[in-house]
């Protein structure tokens, strides 16, 4: 398996709060809540947790 | 009249013989791959269009490092559409981007085969890729609420579950409708993967 995939990824928790943080105090946010960045919700495909987050109402 | 419309997407199934009759049909090209301006994260940008009887679209595939995609597409709109829907935003009032403006053509599953197509082509390529894409909203208002579960991407995770599951993990948000498609192996070997994918998505919303 170690060697099956073509690369070897480095990215970081570290990286990805230090890349948050500056999208944050970028300016260039779409999105309002300021809670929003680094806390989604990611719910799979197929799963009662999709059907619910997705219903339409 | 919902489960009626998620059966139907559930037996929608993906066509390369019907996706090769839509290229020739849509004239679709290449238009070229270009590096990234100072500014952007992206190695690549690869670029392709299409016509419809009505529109020009332009499909952007940026091309990240680990084998990451995000895909894009908007019908090509003159300035005046623009400069209009910027004074709407600005007076805030209801406006449309090129993602959201609804070209009334009724041909999303046409476009959905095309992107698919793509994708299948990448992944001969590079069998680990991975995929990320947005659903825009219909109409926008400049809340966080515009971009909550959307039409569009309730439809496009349907039918690309459908044919990427075996290798694939779809996952999504409804907050902002923005979703990966994420290769099962590389997550298994690198679960941080996520959160790259994730964190370059948000950047584009």
């Amino acid at each position: 398996m170690k060697n099956k995939l073509p690369f070897k990824m480095k990215y970081t928790k570290e990286m990805s709060s230090k890349f948050n943080k500056e999208l944050k105090e970028s300016g260039k946010c779409a999105v309002n809540n300021p809670k929003f960045y680094g806390e989604w919700n990611m719910v799979e495909f197929g799963t009662p947790e999709y059907d619910k987050a997705f219903d339409k109402k | 009249m919902r489960e009626k419309i998620k059966e139907l997407l559930n037996e929608i199934k993906f066509s390369q013989e019907r996706a090769d009759e839509l290229k020739q049909k849509f004239g679709w090209r290449f238009v070229q791959s270009s590096n990234p301006k100072s500014d952007k994260r992206y190695q690549k940008l690869h670029i392709y269009t299409f016509k419809t009887p009505k529109y020009k679209y332009i499909v952007h595939i940026e091309q990240y490092e680990y084998d990451y995609y995000l895909i894009s597409f908007f019908p090509k709109l003159n300035k005046d559409f623009y400069v209009k829907q910027s004074r709407l935003s600005d007076m805030g009032r209801e406006h449309y981007d090129e993602y959201s403006y609804l070209t009334k053509e009724n041909i999303p599953l046409q476009i959905i085969t095309l992107l698919v197509s793509e994708m299948k082509k990448i992944l001969k390529e590079k069998p680990y890729s991975s995929f990320g894409y947005f659903g825009a909203p219909n109409i926008k208002t400049g809340n966080d609420d515009d971009l909550f579960n959307t039409k569009r991407v309730r439809i496009y995770n349907n039918i690309i579950y459908n044919e990427l599951s075996e290798t694939h993990k779809v996952i999504s948000d409804p907050t902002f409708s923005g979703s990966l498609i994420l290769n099962k192996d590389v997550l298994e070997e690198f679960p941080l993967y996520e959160n790259y994918c994730m964190d370059i998505l948000v950047s584009h919303l």
